[in-house]
């Protein structure tokens, strides 16, 4: 019958396609490329306010709309505390700070629109790229052509593979993570065998890799099948979780995002699995502890931030979050808050605030800066970041245990 | 029982009946015959309410129905059996002549129906043999008995017959037609839409012809038979006179 | 591998195929009112989960009100779909057109639950809890451990089934929602309400699906990405044999229990594993398990 051959058709033409994307696709919202945040950038003399002596603007991208809009506003607000505090010392070199979002929503099209947008604006010296590594990747190009620096908002080993001298990163790349994680499971929580939980995404292979790696460095090899990989976007757990039960491993690393992480620490509770766990950053987030509620506790985590944090800056940064915004501050806020202090260093070691190619070589002269989530030196990948904090989830809150150091 | 008069149809804009004037008799059977696509289904669906229609149908005890829907059709027991048959081919027989009861038992009825299966079935025994079988399953014959059975199960006050012989072989219609006869002896009304003529003009009482839309003869039938515009029309003209 | 770890994956593998047969059973029902296939049947499932977290979690209500509660939020949302997705389109001369409208209900569904309960993921309480240490509640058989989440979700499917079959089978009604998927016009001549009939038809189907949700959600995390499970059902849809119900339950347990088991060693490609197992049934045995059942009419 014609209608059965139609909806056979259908069907098949349906499951290619649904199965070739996973849902990490995002939703086709189709947000406005400029967001109802600040405007266009004025022309840098004339439009001052009293005090300073003219303004340099620096960009700021964002996922304002869409599916990830709760990291979009941690990022507009510690866009926007770096701004408060830099101008009330006085600006950067004397000029007025000004700041320019663009909403980079949530998929690749969208945010390397905002990037290039943003890269467009006369006035903009330098910006905040995306959150999401994959994102930072594509836009790099357009950074080389423009010669404009980009800190990027990504964690991933990638990024400054590229060779690209005008992007750099302040957060700890994802290989010098799995070193990390590798150190903590076996010197903190004292794991000789692990298994290993990680998600299929590229950040997530890479970490495997890398804590592997930096395991049988340590002299533990990792068998193929104590390694367990799961797509992003999945929640049955139990299949992976029976198996580690049931197996003679005796201790858990796991790799993954914030949602993954949440529904994995709810469903390893549910199965009563007791070993010694460490997760990635993720695991440390406040999305995954508000979901997971009580069956986050205990998670150890290698993490780029916790609001319990114990280092003075870090302190200093999150009090002050806390005060402005009235809620806990969360990585991507110290991450751009970071980002725009190390900007305003690079200005002060070139002494100017309009050559784009003398602050980013200035760059290079970054040594030992104290920003709130980590202590800033350059090295020759354009990673500043030397260190992340290793912290237990305890009554709902990512206690601080230490920092973990990689040079 | 049912009074036609001016009865236009529609197919969207296109006029199908074109005024159209039909009585049928109490406990009669009134047949309507003409060529393909002259309005005879097209009259079943008027008076079964299933297609746009304007002018005036009315029913002994019921009145007008020509603004009706064709629920309340249903429900007064104006029973269409539609050409082609549509049994339901994924129930059983005995499933099929079940829906036929909805409406006057009602959804959530308590009402037993087995006098009327018993009815049904020593009506049409073949049926009773088959009845867990699937609608499917059954040979145009058989499913063209459990159509009628399951109108019959609805117990309909006219009976309306649409092409009943079609696609059957001469011997499985001449014993259909048989139980078509019967069923009138037992008092129902009949109006039966033949494209076989002379098989509509042997069982009824009364017969129109239409073409095009349009009435262009009636009259008892015994009379008709014999007309030599129809014999020449619709028996054709090597067929002697029919008895 | 271990007796615990094969009775876990079964029983895993068979509570999921619960869910996914309670989607399938809804898109065969769907098939053959309708002769639509519904892309939004996960989303459906999707908005059941976060209708009974809010009516569990938001509004705390306790299950006896909120049974009822959801029933009714069920058959709301049913009619709403089916006159928002089908009915203006029921008569279209583009055949396709009522299936594309299901895809577009799919991201409306998406979208609204995400402006009503916004766009974060929410946990909900799980269903049996151990009243002494208040975590999930297991079974404990012998060596073997077995949460009893995933038990209850079995039985409250293979019910739900059942009483799909009751409706069918055995009760007079369902025998008049049959009649009129088989063939609308002559149940419309015998006097069926073939608008109600379809309007039942598409409750029971949201309610199939959200019941679904409501099983999973407390183990998964109620977000609106739910919606990709229904992949599972169009596989055990198809594996058993377009157009039959039980092919579609069976289909949907197998489907299940493969991609529990896969993980032993593909825990990544499950997914890939599924639809390599329904690659194989197309290509060896294409009209499914059963076969069609009703062959077209004579």
């Amino acid at each position: 019958m014609k209608t059965r051959r139609l909806i056979a058709f259908t069907m098949a033409i349906a499951m290619t396609a649904l199965a070739g994307c996973s849902t990490t696709a995002p939703t086709q919202t189709q947000a406005p490329a400029s967001a109802s945040s600040e405007a266009a950038p004025q022309a840098s003399t004339g439009n001052a306010s009293a005090g300073f002596d003219g303004s340099v603007t620096f960009g700021v991208v964002a996922p304002i709309t869409g599916t990830n809009k709760m990291v979009g506003e941690y990022v507009v607000n510690g866009a926007k505390l770096a701004l408060k505090d830099i101008n009330a010392a006085g600006g950067i070199n004397g000029k007025e700070l000004k700041l320019v979002f663009e909403d980079e929503v949530d998929n690749q099209q969208a945010s390397v629109n905002a990037m290039v947008k943003i890269m467009n604006y006369s006035d903009v010296v330098s910006f905040f790229g995306s959150t999401y590594s994959a994102n930072c990747i594509a836009a790099s190009p357009n950074v080389l052509e423009k010669k404009i620096p980009m800190f990027a908002g990504g964690s991933s080993a990638n990024i400054p593979k590229k060779g690209n001298p005008y992007v750099w990163q302040d957060r700890m790349t994802d290989d010098q993570s799995g070193v990390l994680l590798a150190k903590a499971a076996t010197e903190n929580l004292k794991i000789k065998n692990p298994a290993i939980l990680y998600s299929t995404e590229s950040f997530g292979t890479g970490l495997r890799d890398q804590t592997i790696n930096a395991l049988k460095a340590l002299g533990i090899v990792v068998p193929e099948k104590n390694q367990y990989g799961f797509v992003n976007d999945e929640k049955n757990f139990a299949p992976m979780i029976s198996q580690i039960q049931n197996s003679d491993v005796d201790g858990l690393i796991a790799i993954g995002n914030q949602m993954p992480a949440a529904v994995i620490c709810q469903q390893i509770d549910a199965a009563g699995l007791t070993i010694p766990m460490i997760g990635s950053s993720s695991w440390a987030s406040a999305v995954c502890r508000q979901n997971a509620g009580a069956s986050a506790d205990g998670w150890y985590a290698v993490a780029d931030w916790t609001v319990e944090v114990s280092t003075d800056e870090g302190k200093t940064f999150a009090k002050e979050y806390k005060d402005t915004y009235n809620a806990d501050s969360d990585m991507p806020a110290v991450a751009v808050y970071d980002s725009i202090m190390l900007f305003k260093k690079a200005c002060e070691i070139a002494k100017t605030t309009a050559d784009k190619e003398a602050i980013n070589n200035a760059l290079k002269e970054i040594k030992d800066y104290k920003g709130a989530m980590s202590t800033y030196t350059y090295s020759e990948n354009h990673c500043f970041s030397t260190s992340q904090f290793l912290t237990v989830n305890k009554d709902g809150l990512a206690t601080m245990v230490g920092t973990v150091k990689t040079r | 029982m049912l009074q036609i008069r001016d009865l236009h149809a529609y197919y969207g804009p296109i006029e199908a009946l074109k005024g159209i004037d039909i009585t049928v008799k109490e406990g009669k059977i009134t047949c309507l015959i003409g060529s393909n696509g002259a309005g005879k289904t097209t009259l079943l669906k008027s008076i079964s309410g299933m297609i746009k229609r304007t002018g005036s149908i009315v029913v002994k005890g019921d009145g007008e129905i020509i603004d009706k829907n064709s629920r309340y059709i249903a429900n007064h027991r104006i029973i269409h059996v539609p050409e082609g048959r549509h049994i339901f081919p994924g129930l059983s027989v005995k499933n099929n002549l079940e829906v036929g009861t909805i409406n006057w038992h009602g959804f959530f009825g308590r009402q037993s129906y087995a006098n009327e299966l018993e009815e049904v079935y020593s009506l049409f025994p073949r049926l009773k043999e088959r009845e867990n079988q699937l609608g499917w399953s059954l040979s145009g014959g058989e499913q063209q008995m459990l159509a009628i059975g399951r109108a019959m199960m609805a117990k309909p006050k006219i009976l309306m017959l649409d092409e009943p012989s079609m696609g059957l072989a001469p011997i499985v219609i001449s014993e259909l037609f048989e139980k078509i006869v019967q069923i009138n002896q037992q008092g129902m009304t009949i109006l039966l839409v033949e494209q076989n003529a002379r098989l509509a003009l042997q069982v009824s009482d009364f017969t129109y012809i239409i073409d095009s839309g349009k009435g262009i003869l009636s009259g008892p039938s015994s009379d008709l038979k014999n007309d030599s515009r129809v014999i020449e029309a619709y028996l054709g003209k090597a067929v002697q006179k029919c008895d | 591998m271990n007796i615990n770890t094969i009775v876990s994956l079964a029983v895993n593998g068979i509570s999921m195929g619960m869910i996914y047969a309670l989607m399938a059973m809804g898109l065969i029902l769907l098939i053959r009112a309708i002769g639509v296939m519904n892309f939004a049947q996960g989303d459906l499932l999707m908005f059941g989960a976060f209708i009974t977290c809010w009516l569990t979690v938001d509004l705390k209500l306790p299950l006896w009100a909120m049974i009822p509660l959801s029933i009714v939020c069920f058959v709301v949302v049913g009619i709403i779909f089916m006159f928002t997705a089908y009915w203006p389109l029921r008569n279209a001369s583009y055949p396709a057109a009522t299936v594309i409208s299901t895809m577009g209900a799919a991201m409306a569904l998406k979208e609204i639950a995400t402006l009503i309960w916004g766009s974060l993921p929410r946990s909900m309480p799980p269903l049996m809890k151990n009243p002494a240490t208040g975590k999930v509640a297991v079974l404990k058989i012998g060596s073997i451990t077995i949460q009893w989440q995933f038990i209850l979700t079995i039985i409250v499917g293979s019910v739900f089934i059942y009483l799909v079959f009751v409706l069918f089978d055995k009760l007079y009604a369902g025998r008049m929602m049959q009649a009129a998927a088989q063939d609308k016009y002559a149940a419309e001549l015998l006097g069926i309400p073939t608008i109600l009939t379809t309007m039942a038809t598409y409750v029971i189907v949201v309610a199939l699906a959200s019941t679904g949700g409501y099983m999973i959600a407390p183990i998964f995390m109620v977000s609106n990405t739910l919606g990709t499970l229904q992949l599972r059902a169009f596989a055990g849809v198809v594996i058993g044999g377009f157009g039959n119900i039980k092919g579609a339950i069976l289909g949907s347990l197998l489907i299940g229990v493969v991609e529990a088991f896969s993980t032993i060693q593909f825990s990544q490609y499950k997914d890939a594993v599924v639809f390599l197992v329904l690659i194989v049934f197309l290509l060896v045995r294409p009209q499914g398990l059963f076969g069609e059942k009703i062959a077209d009419k004579a």
